[in-house]
């Protein structure tokens, strides 16, 4: 049987002392998970390591840590998986295609103060994120004598949402975040979706106005997809919060004073009448609103004159010129009218469409990109995209 | 190797060291460039977050302009744009009927996606098709004694299965080895899978520069 290390971050604040690093070996199959080797260590070598859990199925939600720098549930991730990467996002293999670590640095998650060793304090951040959202259905008058009756599709949309087991694993390596504590993060927006989603709840409006309005809400997620890769269940909070993004801005038109529907709508129109990003047009629209002349208003003007110093420092240095600037670029003239001929079309219907995977599934094996210069499909996509479609059918609405 | 290749929309504006750079290096590395000059912005996730049909039918024209082309596959050369496009390919080509929806636009302009395209990243391309060997072979003036911390931005390492990264391809680790194979010395530290705060700079300017 393989051997593995376990390189566990020990830290107790009571104590005075400051954290530190112990290390056991245990003697395990690959297959067995980062959880087993614990509760082994635990049991045989060291009862006072601190550590949160309870089902060993993934769906307690306890047991979240990082493990080799990425966060997750340690009862579902192999100690082959996790001992293949080292410190990063992916696989990162130290050396080039090939895991040789079997060492596995398992620590608490992020984002969190520690209570002790691999335990954090789930009611200090996560939960109070999830309570900002009124994580509850606001019922719809009058109610009815019997049950609501609400059509298929609007519950298999939620249903992403609800396959949330409140691990916190997202919560952990949100790096906004990181340098915004005040963030309502992947959670909790994940959460406020799964009710802004559902025909029955009667706050529909008010719940995306108050996310939009906010400055730590909807628009203070940065994209950096660490929330899709964290979650064991695959709930994607960052899709989720693009789509109340799209829901309070495009559908319900709500204005932010956080610049977020206004960037949006700018960027959307510059690429329609260009082809391409007008990066000089984008900053003063997305201060002060989608037109040529928002230049003149206040908020932009300030903006300008703020960035300025760095816009002439790179025409000076030649890296662009004056013209483009002001003017920027533009792709050729038939391609632009290809370009407009979409919108149109696209924007011209009534209602937007969205394709979700989480409900629609991979029609057969999902193609990673470039996969015509590839091997057979990872394996890590088989079981994915089977977990997600069992996901689909076995969670029944609540 | 003949690509399709798409500079982007930044690589043109107010980074045009991009694509400057590229053209002096394709024909060193036997690399032909047909520029895909009429293609359009990826949207950059933005237009997606307006509409997503919108961002994906955008998209699958660029797929499509490059397909029109003989290239054995497209290139480019900017993270947010393989990050953005590769969320559109997915689901492009996760579902036959959104695709033929999808398609049922473009066809009005002549155009059509067909599931399957390859578009790679200039660095995937160099790690992949060329070959650090290959690029060990090619190099005049080593990088030597520099010291170089890699940065790859979010859209070119996450999500891991949408971007192909697995244990055969450690594409969050191709810069490191790049700058390795160029003589360079790596410097790992704790921001190299970081994010800029770019996105939200017009939102919240104090986390965005943080």
């Amino acid at each position: 049987m393989p051997e593995y290390t376990l390189r566990i971050r020990r830290f107790d604040p009571a104590s005075g002392e400051a954290a530190y690093w112990d290390e056991h070996t245990v003697e395990m199959g690959a297959k067995q998970s980062v959880l087993d080797a614990l509760l082994k260590v635990k049991d045989d070598t060291d009862g006072s390591i601190g550590i949160r859990c309870s089902c060993q199925q993934a769906i307690c939600g306890s047991c979240g840590v990082r493990m080799n720098g990425k966060p997750g549930l340690a009862c579902n991730t192999h100690l082959e998986e996790a001992a293949a990467r080292v410190h990063g996002v992916g696989w990162n293999p130290d050396t080039e295609g090939e895991a040789t670590s079997e060492v596995i640095t398992v620590e608490p998650m992020g984002n969190m103060p520690v209570i002790r060793d691999l335990i954090v304090d789930m009611d200090e951040v996560h939960w109070k994120k999830i309570q900002r959202v009124t994580p509850w259905l606001i019922n719809k008058e009058p109610v009815p004598e019997r049950e609501y009756i609400v059509p298929h599709d609007a519950m298999v949309d939620v249903t992403q949402t609800m396959a949330c087991i409140q691990c916190g694993a997202c919560v952990s390596d949100c790096l906004a975040m990181e340098v915004d504590p005040l963030f309502i993060g992947p959670a909790g927006l994940a959460k406020a979706y799964r009710f802004v989603g559902d025909p029955r709840d009667a706050d529909k409006f008010e719940r995306l106005n108050d996310l939009a309005q906010d400055p730590h809400g909807i628009y203070d997620c940065t994209h950096c997809f660490n929330c899709i890769d964290a979650c064991p269940k695959g709930v994607d909070p960052m899709s989720q919060i693009m789509r109340l993004r799209r829901i309070a801005g495009a559908d319900e038109h709500i204005e932010d004073p956080n610049n977020g529907h206004r960037h949006e709508q700018a960027f959307t129109t510059l690429v329609r009448d260009y082809g391409l990003l007008h990066e000089a047009e984008l900053l003063p629209r997305s201060y002060g609103g989608d037109s040529w002349f928002s230049k003149f208003h206040p908020a932009a003007g300030r903006e300008l004159l703020s960035s300025l110093p760095s816009i002439v420092a790179a025409v000076i240095r030649g890296k662009v010129s004056p013209k483009l600037a002001i003017f920027g670029h533009k792709i050729p003239k038939d391609g632009l009218a290809e370009v407009k001929q979409i919108y149109e079309k696209v924007e011209g219907r009534g209602e937007r469409l969205e394709l979700n995977l989480y409900v629609t599934g991979y029609e057969d094996e999902p193609e990673p990109v470039g996969a015509g210069a590839r091997e057979p499909a990872p394996e890590a996509s088989a079981p994915a995209t089977e977990e997600r479609a069992t996901a689909t059918e076995n969670e029944e609405p609540q | 190797m003949r690509v399709a290749y798409w500079p982007g929309c930044v690589s043109r504006g107010f980074t045009p060291e991009l694509h400057g750079a590229m053209e002096k290096v394709a024909p060193l590395l036997d690399i032909e460039l047909i520029e895909l000059d009429r293609a359009n912005c990826c949207g950059a996730g933005v237009i997606a977050e307006h509409n997503q049909e919108l961002a994906d039918t955008l998209n699958a024209r660029t797929f499509a302009l490059a397909q029109q082309t003989d290239g054995e596959l497209m290139m480019n050369i900017c993270s947010t744009c393989q990050g953005a496009q590769s969320e559109c390919q997915e689901r492009l080509d996760a579902n036959s009927e959104y695709r033929e929806h999808v398609n049922s636009t473009l066809s009005e302009q002549g155009l059509r996606y067909e599931k399957g395209i390859n578009n790679k990243n200039f660095l995937w391309l160099l790690v992949e098709n060329l070959g650090l060997d290959e690029l060990r072979s090619r190099v005049k003036r080593p990088l030597t004694d520099l010291r170089v911390g890699p940065f790859y931005g979010c859209y070119i390492v996450r999500p891991v299965t949408r971007l192909g990264i697995d244990e055969e391809h450690p594409r969050d680790r191709y810069l490191h080895m790049v700058i390795e194979a160029l003589g360079g010395t790596v410097v790992d530290y704790a921001g190299v899978y970081k994010c800029c705060g770019f996105p939200i700079i017009t939102m919240n300017k104090e986390a965005s520069l943080a």
